[in-house]
């Protein structure tokens, strides 16, 4: 049985983990990216 | 009767812990995870350190001794890629993970599986790096830099680098989410941002600094990946790329590495001095936003390590003036250190020793590194041995040692027993000695204009080479006292209660030691989170 609290608990982990993740990956993406578009120029 | 209490609700008696291999490949406990970092910590500083002691005996006299030239380099660049990513970054997850539970009254770190995974990464990143020194062509010999056009004229070890990387990266990345959700999230009640240990805070910093630029870092390897087998010409000049902008993406990675590195180091510092002290840390405050301020520099300075690649007066001016800046911060870290030692009550046990070392030896690692920063010096200075006499002093006596300190200050605590204190006094003295001997010459070398990098040297380089070997090879083997006292600690001593050392605060020494397979199933009460946070 998991109490209110431990629930919001585990959505707060679940969305900041989410987060990060996609912070991460933006910063992958938009580097190969910024490369490619001065590559264009 | 409160200290019981306290036992009592600080962990959970019944351990259930898991027994033989199943213990460690399917770990989730942030203990054994933070074990299993620094065991592997361990075991890459002495593999890293072996390529370094090949190294000096090749450098010990001019000419070629031992090896041919290319292995040389590959031996220069394994070093530098097993010690970064090996031992020093896994040292700190490894710390981080036995502590910042423990310092911040939490369970375990927030996401225990996703924390096994980062772990074993590891191995099978280091086993495929390794590797490379068996395949055709031998191990990578273009500098951890892994500079293009250089790198991807490599043989069959550049797609099992590039992967290795990859996987290093998905390991700390993965590690540093993991710091920041248990940080954000899982603090005990009444434990605010600014009631944290300052370890805690230096990891928070360096776990946003991991998500910002190890991303950058793959994506840079992707691209020589794609530069190399598919076709696409992103720093290759014959099809309208840019080898330079390597140098900018790859340093955009790298100067933040180096606070990835020695950030942490801080935290520890902040925890020792006070202890040994027995004062509380002067300037708490100032000290986290001190923290900040240089994780926030260290993404705007990156082209101090490429004033020579030939960038505009205006970039050289900025470059400059914005490293210059990381002196501020860094010189409030070094006064707060000092003025909390300032009439305190010191006491000189390993941790305490270790950590004075730091303070003078990083500091003597930040002058050269301002001698640097000067454009028109650079000029003088970039590629010589004055940079690896600079870097070696941030990086041994700044991070090394602080991992040292941080081993000697805990240790006690993950086991139980006390240490034998002299053995670990002769451990500090041998390895603050010889670091001195074997990189300050360096300085004078680099100076005289002895280049980096390379397996042979003009004659008059001779006599402070022959020294630097020497304090090389004395370095490499005091280390060896520095396992056989873990050994021995593990196996027995002298039992210790809850706080190992007399003045010691925070969570961590509220709890038994050894601390129970779980601890802190109940979160502290607020006054023990109180006393904890006298900083």
């Amino acid at each position: 049985m998991v109490s209110s609290e431990d629930g919001e608990r585990r959505r707060r982990i679940r969305r900041t983990t989410v987060l990060l993740a996609v912070i991460a990956l933006a910063f992958y993406i938009g580097f190969i990216l910024m490369s490619v578009m001065r590559g264009m120029r | 009767m409160a200290e019981h209490t306290l036992a009592h609700t600080a962990h959970d008696d019944h351990d259930h812990k898991p027994h033989g291999w199943r213990r460690w490949v399917y770990a989730t406990n942030h203990k054994d995870i933070g074990t299993m970092y620094l065991v592997f910590s361990g075991v890459m500083f002495f593999v890293g350190g072996s390529a370094a002691l090949a190294i000096r005996a090749e450098l010990f006299k001019p000419g070629l001794q031992l090896f041919d030239p290319a292995f040389f380099n590959s031996l220069t660049t394994m070093h530098a890629l097993i010690m970064i990513f090996g031992a020093i970054m896994p040292a700190w997850t490894g710390l981080a993970n036995w502590m910042i539970p423990m310092q911040l009254g939490a369970p375990d770190m927030a996401l225990p599986r996703l924390n096994n995974f980062s772990f074993w990464i590891l191995p099978f990143a280091f086993t495929l790096l390794l590797a490379t020194f068996f395949v055709p062509g031998g191990a990578p010999a273009g500098g951890w830099t892994m500079y293009p056009p250089l790198m991807l004229q490599s043989g069959a070890c550049f797609p099992m680098t590039i992967f290795a990387i990859h996987m290093m990266g998905a390991s700390s990345i993965l590690g540093a989410i993991n710091v920041i959700v248990t940080i954000m999230n899982l603090r005990a009640p009444g434990m605010s941002l600014l009631r944290m240990p300052l370890f805690v805070w230096t990891w928070l910093i360096t776990a946003y600094l991991l998500i910002a630029v190890m991303p950058v870092l793959a994506g840079a390897v992707t691209m020589l990946l794609t530069d190399h087998f598919f076709g696409t010409t992103f720093f290759t000049a014959a099809g309208g790329g840019d080898p330079v902008m390597f140098q900018h993406i790859f340093w955009f990675f790298g100067h933040p590495e180096v606070y990835i590195l020695i950030l942490p180091a801080f935290g520890v510092i902040s925890e020792i001095v006070p202890t040994f002290s027995r004062k509380p840390l002067f300037g708490y405050e100032a000290m986290v936003y001190a923290t900040a301020s240089i994780a926030f520099l260290s993404f705007i300075v990156w082209a101090h390590h490429m004033f020579t690649v030939g960038m505009p007066l205006a970039g050289q001016l900025f470059f400059m003036l914005s490293t210059m800046l990381i002196a501020i911060p860094t010189g409030v870290k070094v006064f707060n250190w000092t003025a909390t030692m300032w009439k305190g009550s010191l006491s000189f046990e390993p941790p305490m020793l270790f950590a004075l070392a730091f303070l003078f030896l990083f500091t003597i690692g930040g002058f050269s590194g301002l001698m640097l920063a000067i454009v028109p010096a650079d000029y003088q200075y970039q590629d010589t041995y004055f940079v690896v006499a600079h870097f070696h002093y941030v990086l041994v006596s700044g991070s090394i040692f602080a991992i040292m300190a941080a081993v000697y200050y805990w240790l006690p605590k993950w086991t139980g027993n006390m240490y034998d204190l002299r053995l670990g006094k002769w451990h500090f003295w041998l390895s603050a000695i010889f670091m001195n001997v074997l990189f300050f010459p360096q300085h004078f070398l680099g100076l005289a204009g002895m280049p980096r990098r390379i397996p042979d040297y003009a004659v008059q380089f001779t006599d402070w080479n022959m020294v630097s070997s020497i304090g090389g090879f004395a370095f490499g083997l005091s280390q060896l006292l520095f396992p056989y006292l873990i050994w021995k600690c593990v196996r027995g001593g002298a039992r210790i209660g809850n706080r190992a050392w007399e003045g010691a605060h925070g969570l961590e020494w509220e709890l038994p030691s050894p601390p129970p397979y779980h601890t802190w199933e109940v979160p502290p009460p607020e006054a023990v989170i109180a006393r904890g946070a006298e900083h």
